[in-house]
């Protein structure tokens, strides 16, 4: 497929949407293999991931085991959050199971008040801990101004009055 | 001593950005902090902190309204992953912190980013202490300021190595202080002592309830003076006054306020008196008394003795 277009509706919201230039799906083995792939992600308000508000991601390669629930985004993953927040690291894995995120190169990573960097990274899901490693070192901004408002859980207009209704 | 309060006053550093280095980084954001550990380093305006592990904490959101429904619990605020403003440091285990010439070693140390506080306590066993050049100086807990050079201590315990310039052939004297809390004050080269001050130099043992120590520029102790009723024991003798001036120089202590001395039966009044700690020579000024020589016979006849 070309020009793919996708969304991820999670409790009757969309938790994530997106684009790929291209994707393939093998039936076979349940495979998914995309390029050129950008995510907009809306953490919900209350989550780890929730302070960020609309998240971003772009990664050149995206490869998924949908029976297993695994997949990797590689050729260098970057993030961009509403609140300022970007990050980026050459690829990322995900394990469905497990339930976690983790990665085995170089973060690099700032946004309002900081900025951080390591050689690794493990995270759950949801954003309700995040853990840098392989030695780590960054700034932090004690009396910085406040962190701008998430303004996570941001859903498409149509949808919200579609629910009130 | 600890040249604390030696005038090498560097201007106050506004607050600045801390960097960090640590082996792992864990953010938990439910619980509004971040997790360091492996050795950890901390720096921030030529402070350099270390130590085993460290905790950030967030402060708490201050822009949301009040709840409406339920009263918030700790953890109940939005969760914090980083670019929040921070409320304190812990840094934990093996904490040792750089400060130009100036270290302090502890078991624990929370830096305060309201307060502009560093606060370093001991595990119970070993109390923190805080090194100034050759000077050491410990208590139960240390307190830092970040804004200015200056340090208070709880339960200060001291050695003034430098207090007393003793001539080569003499022994070295260290002067010892306890007291309940230490002041330092960088800018005004002082050092105040107060409740329960306890000087200790050889046999000489001096109490009072505050005392102020003051330092040249090369940090020196030069006086120190003993304010609010002074008591003042060496060997058999004792002397009472309101106040007690040691000159650092001279090795004098200088009685003043209703001054008197009793010594194995003898008792001196004065306007002053002067005690020389080395020779136990006594002067004193508009003396009146009691003199009891037979009681003296048994005494070597010393350097020492009674100028009135």
């Amino acid at each position: 497929m070309h020009g793919v277009a996708f969304a991820r509706l999670s409790d009757g919201r969309v938790a994530a949407r997106g684009t790929a230039r291209e994707m393939a799906y093998y039936r076979t083995g349940g495979r998914l293999d995309g390029r050129v792939a950008v995510a907009s992600l809306y953490p919900e308000v209350g989550t780890g991931y929730g302070t960020f508000g609309e998240v971003l991601l772009t990664a050149p390669r995206v490869e998924g085991d949908l029976g297993n629930k695994r997949g990797n985004a590689s050729g260098g993953v970057t993030f961009h959050a509403s609140r300022g927040d970007q990050g980026t690291t050459d690829r990322v894995f995900w394990d469905g199971p497990a339930d976690r995120l983790s990665g085995d190169r170089r973060v690099d990573a700032q946004g309002p008040g900081y900025a951080v960097h390591s050689q690794g990274f493990s995270a759950r899901a949801d954003g309700s801990d995040v853990t840098l490693t392989g030695g780590v070192a960054g700034t932090l901004e004690p009396t910085g101004d406040p962190a701008p408002q998430p303004t996570a859980n941001r859903q498409p207009a149509s949808r919200k009055r579609a629910e009130r209704r | 001593m600890i040249a604390l309060a030696a005038a090498l006053a560097v201007a106050a550093a506004p607050a600045g950005p801390v960097d960090f280095t640590a082996q792992t980084m864990r953010m938990e954001p439910r619980e509004r902090r971040t997790l360091l550990d492996g050795s950890v380093r901390l720096s921030r305006d030529g402070m350099v902190v270390t130590g085993d592990r460290a905790v950030v904490e967030f402060a708490p959101d201050e822009q949301r309204p009040p709840p409406q429904r339920k009263a918030r619990r700790r953890g109940r605020d939005d969760p914090a992953l980083l670019g929040q403003k921070l409320e304190r440091f812990t840094v934990d285990g093996n904490v040792h912190v750089q400060r130009g010439k100036r270290t302090a070693d502890g078991a624990h140390g929370v830096f305060d980013a309201r307060g502009q506080t560093l606060v370093l306590t001991g595990d119970g066993k070993d109390d923190p202490v805080l090194r100034d050049g050759s000077e050491t100086l410990m208590g139960d807990r240390i307190v830092m300021r970040l804004d200015t050079e200056d340090v208070d201590v709880q339960k200060p315990r001291l050695v003034l190595r430098r207090s007393v310039p003793e001539a080569d052939e003499a022994p070295q004297l260290p002067t010892r202080v306890e007291a309940s809390r230490l002041s330092l004050d960088r800018s005004e080269r002082l050092a105040r002592f107060t409740d329960d001050v306890v000087v200790r130099r050889g046999d000489v043992v001096v109490r009072g309830p505050r005392m102020d120590a003051h330092y040249d520029s090369s940090g020196e102790l030069t006086h120190l003076y003993l304010r609010g009723g002074v008591e003042l024991r060496q060997g058999d003798r004792r002397a009472v006054a309101q106040n007690a001036d040691y000159d650092a120089r001279t090795r004098e202590v200088l009685l003043t306020g209703d001054p008197r001395v009793f010594d194995r039966g003898d008792v001196l009044v004065g306007e002053r008196i002067a005690l020389a700690l080395d020779t136990h020579e006594i002067r004193v000024e508009r003396a009146h008394g009691r003199l009891r020589p037979e009681v003296h016979q048994d005494e070597a006849r010393p350097a020492s003795g009674v100028k009135p």
